[in-house]
């Protein structure tokens, strides 16, 4: 609920600056495959989002989102069943979008890269760590119109832990809806 | 504007290498350590060596932390009642002799656990919600050697065994 609230705020701070400069803003929602990279104790599972995006020039738009993930339970280990849930990976964060995707109708190659606060929890081992994380990608749009557009996405995840990282791939889906405030 | 794209486009190029080399370089492996201990009376002890398990040979100098660890147990109790078991841990002492009682200041992971006669299964997740003290169980983990203890109070003098004991961890570690 905390991530929701604070992705409402960035919203609602972006939000005059659009109005001033005439820039269109973007909604959207995303979901897919949460795929852990190099976990053995994780298997793939769901993650969804909520973003919102501001275009800064013809070619960079920024982003915010809000994702909440779920990996699935793991397998057995040597014939032992851990018998416990996957963790879950939370994180609210900040895009640099690199592409074309306000307004324009067909096809939107874009890349990306982020950062933001990611959360992993898991509830039976007790594991709980929020720290800072980064991710990257590729993906592209297909404008059905220049308000609408699907999108496709593939995002790497690296969020730094304790010492170290827990990575994941998350290929997602999404639906988003570009305008202009004031108009 | 075109200094700007570039500057961007090599920023971009920056931050997807050095989460490539990051994604290269470390990950979460799990190790399964299986041990018996036997008919002891009713005072047991195991000295727990993962170090030549083959993930930590493979990461032992790149551990970052310990994720989680927890424990299977075969218990089979003839005893004519419940009977109240604990279990500590300790640095790894080495000994060659089995010690005779629990040292004054090893750890308890598990405590006042009611085992009732017959047999008796703790899952590694059952163990999860028992054990205590995971931060100095962790801790003595990250080391690959720790001494194990475990007692029982309630016995009647007939047999409590553990059948087989097995210690699950989770680490993360780089290559």
């Amino acid at each position: 609920m905390k991530k929701v609230i604070l992705f409402l705020i960035l919203l609602a701070l972006l939000a005059p600056h659009v109005q001033a400069q005439g820039l269109k803003l973007g909604v959207g929602a995303f979901g897919g495959l949460n795929m852990p990279v190099v976990q053995d104790d994780q298997k793939t599972g769901s993650v969804f989002g909520l973003r919102a995006r501001l275009r800064l020039l013809p070619i960079l738009t920024a982003e915010t989102n809000v994702i909440f993930g779920k990996w699935g339970s793991p397998d057995d280990v040597d014939g032992v069943n851990l018998g416990i849930d996957g963790s879950k990976i939370n994180s609210y964060g900040i895009d640099a979008i690199f592409g074309s995707l306000h307004g324009i109708k067909g096809f939107k190659p874009f890349g990306f890269v982020g950062a933001g606060i990611y959360n992993i929890k898991n509830n039976d081992t007790e594991y709980d760590e929020s720290k800072l994380g980064f991710s990257g990608g590729l993906g592209f749009g297909i404008g059905l119109s220049p308000t609408l557009d699907i999108d496709v996405a593939g995002r790497l995840v690296v969020a730094t832990q304790e010492d170290g990282s827990k990575k994941a791939f998350f290929f997602t889906a999404g639906l988003n809806f570009y305008f202009n405030l004031g108009q | 504007m075109r200094k700007l794209k570039n500057k961007l486009g090599w920023f971009g190029i920056a931050v997807i290498g050095c989460i490539l080399t990051g994604c290269l370089l470390s990950g979460t492996f799990v190790i399964n350590h299986k041990f018996t201990m036997g008919d002891m009376g009713n005072f047991y002890f195991y000295q727990v060596d993962i170090t030549n398990e083959e993930v930590w040979e493979d990461h032992s100098e790149n551990i970052d932390f310990i994720d989680a660890i927890g424990l299977e147990l075969y218990i089979t109790s003839s005893e004519p009642s419940t009977v109240t078991f604990d279990a500590y841990v300790d640095t790894y002492s080495d000994v060659t002799i089995t010690p005779g009682s629990v040292p004054t200041d090893a750890t308890v992971i598990i405590e006042d656990l009611t085992v009732s006669p017959g047999k008796t299964f703790i899952t590694y997740a059952g163990s999860l919600a028992l054990l205590k003290n995971l931060k100095v169980l962790k801790t003595l983990t990250k080391k690959g050697k720790f001494d194990f203890y475990a007692e029982t109070t309630g016995t009647a003098g007939t047999t409590f065994i553990i059948d087989s004991a097995r210690v699950v961890i989770t680490l993360s570690a780089g290559y």
